[in-house]
C-alpha cells in the first residue's frame, strides 16, 4: 500500500487486511458460553453434552473429560436429558494452589464444581444443590474458587474443594461472580446486586427491575484511584455502582442485558469506555459517564462480552461483536462523528469504504464504524481472545458446536 | 412439532368427549394436539371424565397415558370398573417403577395401549429407595421423561395429567407463569391431544392454583356441583375451546347407561 492509500485509511478509516477463519474445532455438543484461553493458546470449553475439551490454536483436540455420571434408569427419569450434565457456564483457569500450574474450573448443570489439572486430571469436585450456569471466579486475596448457583447460595472453596463458606443470595445465582480486592460482585434472579466479602459477609447490597444473570466488571472509570462496578440487567439498564455500593449511573436500551461490559481507554482520554451487548440487537458503547458514544445494530441479539483489543496492530482498538445473527462484527473502537450535513466531499471523504453505514446513520450523530464482519457457523454465544505477540485470535463459540478461530490477516 | 397452518377446518382432526349431546355442540370435539383444562371442586368427575375420553379413544387403537399423581393407579381403575367401563376390552399396562419404565413401555408395541403411571406409589419406592434424589425430586422432569419416552417408542396419542393441583403439592414452581408455559409447550411441540385436571378451590374464584392455566391452555371445560333444593345435580360448560365454534351454555351432566349425557334443561340440546 502506497504511502497516499495510507494516508487516506487513516483519516477515513477504510479497512486494511482481512478477517478469516483460521481453524475450525466442531466441539462435541452445542456452545453455549464462551471459551477460556490461557498464555500458551490453548482453549478450554465445556459442551452441551457434557464435554470438557481442550483445544490447540489450530482446533487440535489435546484433551477430553466426559462431565456425565452414570446413573440408575430411575435417577435418569428425574433430570432433563436436555440439561443434564451440560454446560452452561464459561470455565475459569487460575492457580488456586500456587503450583505455577494451572487449574480449570468447570460448573454443571448437576451442580458439580469440577476442578482438573491443565492437562485435563480430575482433582476434585463439589455439588452445589442446584446448577451452576455462570463461570466461578478465583479471589487471589484469599486463594478461593467462588461461584454461584440457582440453589441460592454463593459458594467459596478452598484450593483442596472443601467449602469455607456459603452466602444466602435469596434467589437463584445464575451470574457470574467477579472477585476484585477482597470484594465478590454478582447479582441474582430477583434483581439484586450484592456485594460480600471474601469472608462471605454482605458488605452492601442494591436492585435492579430484573433477572441478573451477566458477570459484573470491575474498573476505574475515571483513570483516579477510584473504582467502579458495572453489571447489566433484565430491566434493560447497564448500571455502573461505587465501590460503596451508591448508583453512579444508570444506561438505558430497549433490550434484556445478558452480555458483560468490557471496559478499556480507547481514544486517549484517560477514562474507561464501557463496551457490551443487549437483546434490542444492539452493540453499546458508552463513555466513563454513561453517555452513549455510539451503537451498531445487528440483526439479532447480542449476548456475549464484546471483546475489545488491538486486533490488526495499528495501535487503535477494535471491539469484536458476535451476534445471534450469526456473524462477527469488529468495529473501530472509538466510531466516527457523522457530518450535520452530507453528503459534501468531506462527508464522503469521512464515510470512505462505509457507504452503507452512511444511509443507517443519522448525521450529527456518532456511529460505530464496522471494519470486517464475518459468517460464524451459528449463533454467536461466546467470545474469547488469545493475543500472542503480533499474532491475535479471535475465539467464537456458536450454539451448532462450532469454535471458530479466527485471525486477522494483514494483506500483502 | 410446531403448529401448522390449516387451509380448511374440515382439516382439523377431532378428538370426541364422548359425551352425548355435547360433542355435537362444538364441531364434534376437541382439536387433536390441543391442552384442555378440566377443572372443578372434588366430586364433579373430572377423573373419569378425562378417562372416558382415554378409555373410548384406545378403544379405537390408540394410545393413551394416564399420570396419576395422588390416587393409586389401582384405585382408579377399581372406581372405573365400578363405573362400568370394562378394561379387558383394552390393553392396560401399569408403571410402578421407574427403573423398568423402557422394559414396560416396549410390551406396548401396537397400538391400542393405556398406559397408566402410578406416581404415588413411585414416589413411596423413592422416598424408601437409596437414591440420590430423594422424595423432593424434580417431578416435572419425570412427567416429561415418561411422554418423551412413551413419544420416542412411537406412541403417544392422548395424555391426561390427574391433577395439576398434585403436581403443586410435589414439585415446587418458583416462577409459576414461565415454568406453566415451558411445561404446555413441551406438551403442544409434542403433539398430544392433553387434559390437565384442575382442582378448583371452593369459591370458584378461579381455575387453578396460580390463575394462569386457563389462559395457557387452549380448552377449559368447567364441571360443577350444584345443589337445587334436595338435589344436587352435575353441570359442565365449555368456557373455551381454540379452533371450536362451541356452545358454552351450561349443560346437566349426567353418567348412565354407561356414557356420559350432557342434557340442556333436562333434554338434549336442540343443534
Amino acid at each position: 500500500m502506497g504511502l497516499l492509500s495510507r494516508m487516506i485509511s487513516a483519516v477515513s478509516g477504510t479497512r486494511q487486511g482481512r478477517l478469516g477463519l483460521s481453524a475450525q474445532f466442531e466441539a462435541e455438543g452445542k456452545l453455549i458460553a464462551a471459551a477460556e484461553t490461557d498464555a500458551k493458546g490453548q482453549i478450554y470449553i465445556g459442551t452441551k453434552k457434557g464435554m470438557v475439551e481442550c483445544i490447540s490454536l489450530k482446533a487440535d483436540l489435546l484433551w477430553s473429560f466426559d462431565l456425565q455420571e452414570k446413573r440408575s434408569s430411575a435417577e435418569e427419569m428425574f433430570l432433563d436429558p436436555e440439561a443434564s450434565s451440560s454446560i452452561s457456564a464459561q470455565p475459569r483457569i487460575a492457580d488456586i494452589n500456587s503450583d505455577r500450574r494451572l487449574e480449570l474450573f468447570v460448573g454443571s448443570e448437576t451442580g458439580k464444581l469440577v476442578c482438573f489439572t491443565e492437562d485435563g486430571k480430575k482433582k476434585w469436585e463439589f455439588s452445589a444443590k442446584g446448577p451452576i450456569r455462570s463461570r466461578p471466579d478465583f479471589d487471589s486475596a484469599s486463594g478461593t474458587i467462588i461461584f454461584g448457583s440457582t440453589d441460592k447460595r454463593v459458594y467459596c472453596l478452598d484450593k483442596n474443594g472443601s467449602m469455607k463458606w456459603n452466602f444466602d443470595a435469596k434467589a437463584p445465582v445464575e451470574s457470574g461472580v467477579t472477585c476484585h480486592k477482597g470484594k465478590c460482585f454478582f447479582g441474582n434472579d430477583n434483581g439484586d446486586f450484592f456485594c460480600i466479602s471474601s469472608e462471605g459477609k454482605l458488605v452492601w447490597q442494591a436492585k435492579t427491575d430484573g433477572k441478573i444473570i451477566a458477570t459484573p466488571t470491575v474498573g476505574r472509570l475515571f483513570g483516579d484511584e477510584r473504582e467502579h462496578v458495572l453489571i447489566g440487567s433484565f430491566d434493560r439498564k447497564m448500571y455502573a455502582f461505587e465501590m460503596d455500593g451508591k448508583e453512579l449511573w444508570s444506561f438505558s436500551t430497549e433490550g434484556r442485558i445478558c452480555s458483560d461490559a468490557a471496559l478499556a481507554d480507547v481514544n486517549d482520554d484517560g477514562k474507561l469506555e464501557v463496551f457490551f451487548g443487549s437483546c434490542d440487537n444492539m452493540a453499546y458503547a458508552l463513555t466513563s459517564e454513561g453517555q452513549r458514544m455510539w451503537t451498531f445494530e445487528t440483526d439479532f441479539w447480542v449476548v456475549a462480552r464484546p471483546l475489545v483489543f488491538d486486533l490488526d496492530n495499528d495501535g487503535n482498538y477494535e471491539v469484536v461483536i458476535a451476534s445471534y445473527d450469526e456473524f462477527v462484527y469488529v468495529l473501530d473502537a472509538r466510531g466516527y462523528y457523522s457530518l450535520d450535513f452530507l453528503p459534501g466531499v468531506s462527508g464522503v471523504a469521512q464515510q470512505s469504504g462505509h457507504f452503507a453505514e452512511v444511509l443507517t446513520y443519522r448525521s450529527g450523530e456518532n456511529a460505530a464504524k464496522l471494519l470486517w464482519k464475518l459468517r460464524l457457523d451459528g449463533m454467536g454465544t461466546g467470545l474469547a481472545a488469545v493475543v500472542q505477540k503480533q499474532n491475535k485470535y479471535i475465539i467464537a463459540s456458536t450454539n451448532t458446536g462450532k469454535l471458530d478461530i479466527i485471525s486477522y490477516q494483514k494483506e500483502v | 412439532m410446531p403448529e401448522e397452518l390449516i387451509k380448511d377446518k374440515s382439516h382439523i382432526e377431532r378428538i370426541p368427549l364422548y359425551i352425548e349431546g355435547l360433542d355435537d355442540q362444538m364441531e364434534g370435539g376437541i382439536p387433536a394436539g390441543q391442552i384442555t383444562l378440566v377443572c372443578g371442586t372434588a366430586g364433579t368427575m373430572k377423573s373419569s371424565l378425562s378417562f372416558n375420553v382415554l378409555y373410548n379413544e384406545v378403544l379405537n387403537g390408540k394410545t393413551a397415558l394416564y399420570i396419576t399423581l395422588e390416587q393409586s393407579a389401582v384405585s382408579l381403575l377399581n372406581h372405573m370398573t365400578n363405573m362400568g367401563f370394562d378394561s379387558s376390552k383394552v390393553n392396560i399396562l401399569l408403571i410402578k417403577n421407574l427403573s423398568d419404565i423402557e422394559q414396560k413401555l416396549s410390551m406396548a408395541k401396537g397400538k391400542g395401549t393405556l398406559v397408566l403411571a402410578d406416581i404415588a406409589v413411585i414416589r413411596k419406592e423413592i422416598k424408601s429407595a437409596d437414591t440420590r434424589i430423594g422424595p423432593t425430586g424434580d417431578w416435572i422432569n419425570v412427567l416429561k421423561n415418561i411422554v418423551r419416552k412413551m413419544k420416542e417408542h412411537g406412541q403417544l396419542d392422548l395424555f391426561t395429567l390427574d391433577s395439576l393441583s398434585a403436581l403443586y403439592v410435589i414439585s415446587k414452581f418458583d416462577n409459576p407463569r414461565t415454568e406453566l408455559f415451558y411445561y404446555y409447550e413441551f406438551l403442544r411441540d409434542l403433539d398430544i391431544t392433553t387434559f390437565l385436571i384442575s382442582e378448583m378451590p371452593l369459591d370458584k374464584s378461579r381455575y387453578g392454583e396460580y390463575g394462569v392455566e386457563d389462559f395457557l391452555a387452549d380448552g377449559v371445560i368447567r364441571l360443577e356441583l350444584v345443589e337445587r333444593q334436595r338435589k344436587t345435580n352435575r353441570e359442565i360448560t365449555v368456557i373455551k375451546m381454540r379452533k371450536t365454534a362451541v356452545n358454552n351454555d351450561v349443560f346437566t351432566l349426567e353418567w348412565a347407561g354407561r356414557k356420559f349425557k350432557a342434557l340442556y334443561g333436562g333434554q338434549p340440546a336442540l343443534i
